[in-house]
């Protein structure tokens, strides 16, 4: 017998929950916490036993949204592990399909999941009645990242054309070429966007944040470079475990990241811009500026207006290595297999992705570990919200719920908690 | 890449690698040969913006995907999407779950949904990576296929 709750096709793709506990004691925040389910625990487990080789086919298959990000990290952490160097134009591509994900996540979180929140919508489709045209920018946007993650990748969603030394097939230059038709139209679009966003309501809300990123010194580094911080931290992607500590809380299957000396920390688009501002390209930068950002920003709520600025420079990025691409001689390094260790990291959409793994003899993973940036940040969300709600007490319930809902959502979490389904259960005590 | 240039076009949404998600991208294979030169048979990833450039652009549409209904595993349902949302669809959106529903919202928000927009859903039970079909839901292909072919017959004269 069927129930009367009908949910079509929802479900299929849902990969956690979130609920939210705010506890007021006397007029102040006593207590937030955010309750997480993610699933990435069970890849790690699924991996040991698998061949090295598998890993980016295994992990891109973790998230639907960021897969480059996964595979990213995984390969560049076996090449740590078998002492493989990958330079030049193989090098570039990866940063191109990079960029695909930056444009095609980011374009999907300013417009379908952040905007509505702004705007005072319960959702895009909401969103798309009153302004079509925006919204209509927004998917050719999304389609420009994914049109670069179909060339590069293979296929737009969970890529198969990416290997550890490089990939299994590289593109040629005519390829490449029609990208970039699609990609000047993206920029534009790109650039209404910052300006869209910088005209926004934007709640004050500065916070005194530990920003982590990825540092590179000729670039705005996605995918190699070292882990910095606004607080001095300065360390080799290789010894991330040295100073990263992930811990249980009972109220989340994801671990909580914290750096060991200083608790929490905030990785993502305001930690990139914040620290490698200098690195955007002349146009984002220009684009920054006129949208009224400095040369950091911590405001959680204007994550909407870098994510835009950050969209600017993916683009600028593509067409200038689309423009400088020559095709490689080889699609791929080699190495042989050996006992090792390796990790890499690098800068998911949502932030700092960390894989390690052990290999055996012959390639085999013995142990893997992965880090996604939605753990990396949801004691930092918790902290957004312990710090920020008591100043929102005095708005009606539903209000404060929404402002709640949008505080989380300024992290783009790569959880179904980015839904409006979010229950949040206020107590006064 | 199945030819999508048909103004009558079927959309199997899913992933061939997760278990019963499988099931939109096997109806597609399923489908060919058995199907006119004016119906295009195309599988998707159900990622949101191509999906709703695929919806849009045609005359007719007919979307095939595993679903969660609270039904017995394999049942199936057909839903006429072209002048109502499908069952509790809510408005939500999740950074994982940009599915079927909210691509035809879009499109009808956007003014772009085909006159004819059928959706044929079938109860999952499994979604695990590296999984096939659940036998229930393999036993329901043939039946959802005949279905789809059924349907556009009776539709449009053709098959």
């Amino acid at each position: 017998m069927s129930r009367k709750t009908i949910k079509v096709d929802y479900l299929a793709r849902v990969e956690g929950e979130g609920a939210l506990n705010v506890t007021i004691r006397n007029g102040q925040v006593s207590k937030a916490e955010l309750r997480i389910f993610e699933p990435p625990r069970f890849f790690e487990a699924f991996l040991r036993g698998r061949d090295y080789a598998e890993a980016p086919d295994v992990t891109a298959r973790i998230c639907g949204i960021c897969p480059v990000a996964y595979q990213m990290s995984a390969v560049h952490a076996m090449e740590n592990a078998l002492g493989i160097e990958v330079e030049g134009q193989l090098r570039a591509l990866r940063r191109l399909l990079y960029c695909g994900e930056w444009i095609e996540s980011h374009a999907l979180h300013i417009y379908m999941l952040h905007a509505p929140d702004f705007l005072g919508y319960a959702g895009a489709v909401d969103m798309a009645r009153d302004h079509p045209d925006i919204v209509k920018r927004g998917l050719s946007l999304k389609k420009a990242g994914n049109a670069i993650m179909s060339l590069l990748g293979g296929r737009e969603i969970h890529p198969i054309n990416v290997r550890v030394g490089g990939f299994y097939r590289t593109p040629t230059r005519k390829e490449l070429e029609p990208l970039a038709e699609t990609l000047k139209q993206a920029r534009e679009d790109a650039l209404a966007t910052v300006r869209w966003t910088a005209g926004l309501y934007m709640p004050e809300a500065e916070r005194d944040y530990h920003l982590v990123a990825l540092h590179h010194p000729d670039e705005y580094a996605m995918n190699t470079g070292r882990i910095i911080s606004n607080r001095g931290l300065d360390i080799a992607v290789e010894d991330y475990n040295r100073h990263f500590v992930e811990s249980h809380v009972l109220r989340s299957t994801a671990l909580h990241s914290h750096l060991r000396e200083h608790d929490c920390y905030l990785v993502g688009p305001l930690a990139r811009y914040s620290l490698n501002y200098d690195q955007l390209s002349y146009l984002a930068r220009e684009a920054a500026k006129e949208a009224g950002l400095g040369v950091t920003c911590t405001n959680p709520f204007q994550s909407i207006v870098v994510r835009s600025v950050e969209v600017v420079y993916a683009c600028d990025e593509a067409l200038r290595i689309i423009d400088e691409y020559q095709e490689p001689e080889r699609p791929f390094e080699t190495a042989e297999p050996k006992a090792s260790e390796g990790g890499g990291c690098t800068e998911a959409p949502r932030g700092l992705l960390f894989h390690r793994y052990r290999l055996d003899e012959n390639g085999g993973i013995l142990e893997a570990q992965i880090v996604p940036p939605t753990a990396q940040n949801q004691p930092s969300i918790e902290a957004d919200l312990k710090d920020l709600v008591g100043g929102w007490l005095d708005l009606p319930a539903d209000t404060l719920r929404e402002r709640c809902e949008q505080t989380i959502r300024n992290y783009d979490p790569c959880i179904s908690c980015a839904t409006h389904f979010l229950k949040l259960d206020v107590r006064h005590e | 890449m199945s030819d999508v240039s048909g103004p009558i076009r079927v959309i199997g949404i899913g992933n061939r690698d997760r278990g019963d998600d499988a099931l939109g991208p096997l109806v597609v294979d399923a489908l060919r040969d058995r199907l006119p030169a004016t119906v295009s048979a195309v599988e998707h990833s159900g990622e949101v913006a191509g999906l709703v450039d695929l919806i849009s652009g045609a005359d007719a549409v007919y979307l095939v995907d595993a679903a969660v209904m609270g039904l017995d595993p394999g049942s199936s349902r057909e839903f006429d999407a072209s002048t109502s949302p499908l069952p509790a669809l809510g408005g939500a959106f999740s950074s994982h779950a940009l599915g079927l529903s909210e691509a035809i919202e879009l499109a009808r928000a956007l003014d772009a949904l085909p006159s004819v927009c059928r959706v044929f859903a079938v109860e999952a039970t499994s979604f695990e990576a590296g999984e096939g079909l659940s036998p229930p839901v393999a036993d329901t292909l043939p039946r959802v296929t005949q279905a789809v072919i059924d349907r556009i017959r009776q539709e449009s004269g053709h098959a």
